[in-house]
């Protein structure tokens, strides 16, 4: 049964648990044994809840005997990044700050999943204060990318990516105020999800992890049918988070098998065309004509102020995630990364003006994004400019891009950000699935974007994209 | 922008190096020159987003 459950699914194993031919506590005990073995090379969970894994089992494997099945996600082990609260649990975000903080409460996400019937096996790795995109974490850890483990992870929800890759779990939830799940869901070949702003409660978000005005609670999945079920059971309006959206839930899983012919897309152009690598490029390129074989219609498409993107949302980051970090700075500035504390330090230098001015602007970019989804059911490009760096290089503070290397990070933030900010700026929500592989052997992620809550298009296209490509059966070669 | 670093250092018991000071008020003014862009357009008349209250 091992290997099959390896490579499994969500989808392919609710059955099995649902008519009893698999059992939670084995499930989970399978989980337990590989995180075990796999943890150690690529430190993807920061902490393993095993004790209070095997009790949640064993309580969902009596209610299904009992005939009290809840539906898909009842007793499939998931992993939770740690940035969100967990009841029990320590949640510590990345920093020594929060290292001995147990929360009383759990995140509105975290609770409807085990509402759902879910496991949860641990707390996974972040980059610090989820403020990068490399999940190399001083305090932490490092967390190393399944298929190459001298390269990183992406961030920050780099632990929850590297451990659905690397199946250590079925399914993770991670947060995104700039990247922060189609980064690492790209870099290590799953599927990661940034909703609609305001679908998922952000209630139970570790306040500065990421600017709350454009902080998502999202999904890594192993696939889009996964991505879909998760999202149904933690989206909807949630009264603790003021923030939350009252809009109604689709039924999601109607929109895996629905045909794409006819559907428009538009290719978006911008300030991050110049730095796509040429391996980029190309796979996007042969993902677009795979979309076009299927009847999708395609032409380029931007917006007159795109190139205002990055200083809205450096602006408006900076200010948020000063202001949540303004009583820490005061009191634990020693228990903070030098780069980190540099960086909110200068924050808070940033005048209140600018803040004002980006939310103007941010405006203005709104409505053009909502103009130009008047003419496109959806957008696509790519998630990362270019193929995952090594961890060195990272450190060093560079990424090579056909064959230069560049500074990795300049004043509009990492620029591995820069195809994703779009739309954590609008709230759009945007989906990464993998579309192929650099000749170093790492996984390269196809964006898609769509109108406020049109998550059930994005699963449509990139359900549809998955049907027909094979990236999914090539797996990482992890030595056990 | 060293000065306002300073200030800042004091304020909060920072124990900052002169290069450390020195580099974040290097970095502040990088972000300055980015976010001259939004000071050069003409946002008159439009009102800030306040919250992302979107609709399908």
């Amino acid at each position: 049964m091992a290997l099959e459950i390896e490579r499994s699914t969500i989808g392919a194993l609710a059955p099995l648990i649902q008519h009893k031919k698999l059992s939670p506590v084995e499930l989970t005990e399978f989980y337990l044994e590989r995180i075990k073995q796999l943890n150690p090379q690529l430190n993807a969970y920061v902490l393993v809840a095993e004790e209070r894994a095997r009790a949640d089992a064993a309580l969902a494997q009596k209610e299904i005997e009992n005939g009290r099945y809840r539906g898909p996600l009842h007793g499939i082990p998931f992993s939770i990044k740690d940035n969100l609260a967990t009841r029990g649990i320590r949640t510590a975000a990345g920093s020594p700050i929060l290292a001995d903080w147990i929360p009383e409460n759990d995140a509105t996400a975290v609770e409807r999943l085990k509402q759902a019937g879910a496991i949860l096996l641990g707390k996974t790795n972040m980059h610090e204060w989820a403020l990068g995109g490399t999940t190399i974490n001083p305090f932490f850890g490092t967390t190393r990318n399944p298929w190459d483990t001298e390269r990183i992870a992406g961030g920050s929800s780099g632990g929850s990516a590297a451990a659905v890759a690397a199946d250590l779990c079925l399914g993770s939830l991670g947060t995104d105020s700039a990247q922060s799940v189609r980064n690492p869901a790209s870099m290590c070949g799953v599927v990661g999800l940034k909703p609609t702003y305001g679908r998922v409660s952000q209630y139970g978000t570790v306040a500065g992890t990421g600017a709350f005005s454009c902080n998502h609670t999202g999904v890594l999945a192993k696939n889009v049918g996964d991505c879909s079920l998760i999202l149904q059971a933690i989206a909807g309006h949630d009264s603790q988070d003021p923030l939350s959206a009252n809009e109604p839930v689709a039924n999601y899983s109607a929109s895996i098998g629905k045909e794409v012919k006819g559907l428009k897309a538009g290719i978006l152009r911008g300030y991050f065309d110049e730095l796509i690598a040429a391996e980029v490029r190309e796979n996007f390129a042969v993902a677009v004509e795979r979309l076009k074989s299927l009847g999708m219609q395609f032409e380029d498409a931007s917006i007159p102020h795109m190139d205002l993107i990055p200083a809205i949302k450096v602006a408006t980051s900076r200010v948020e995630n000063a202001a949540a970090h303004e009583p820490y700075l005061r009191t634990r500035s020693k228990d903070y990364s030098r780069q980190t504390l540099f960086s909110y330090v200068s924050a808070l230098l940033t005048p209140a003006a600018t803040y004002v001015q980006a939310q103007r602007a941010r405006r203005l970019v709104c409505d053009e994004f909502n103009l130009l989804l008047k003419r496109f059911d959806v957008l696509v490009l790519p998630t990362i400019p270019f193929t995952v760096p090594m961890i060195e290089d990272c450190r060093q503070g560079y990424v090579e891009i056909d064959g230069k290397k560049i500074k990795r990070q300049d004043e509009r933030g990492g620029l591995e950000s820069l195809c994703c900010i779009p739309f954590n700026v609008t709230g759009l929500p945007a989906i990464s699935v993998c579309c192929g592989y650099s000749k170093a052997g790492t996984p390269i992620g196809l964006q898609i974007a769509a109108g406020a809550f049109r998550e059930d298009l994005l699963f449509q296209v990139a359900a549809a994209y998955e049907r027909v490509t094979s990236w999914r059966e090539t797996r990482p070669m992890l030595a056990l | 922008m060293i000065e306002r670093v300073r200030k800042l250092a004091l304020e909060y018991a920072l124990d900052l190096t002169e290069e450390e000071t020195a580099s974040i008020a290097r970095q502040t003014e990088s972000y300055e020159r980015l976010f001259r862009v939004l000071h050069e357009i003409d946002l008159s008349g439009i009102t800030p987003l306040l919250k992302l209250d979107l609709k399908p």
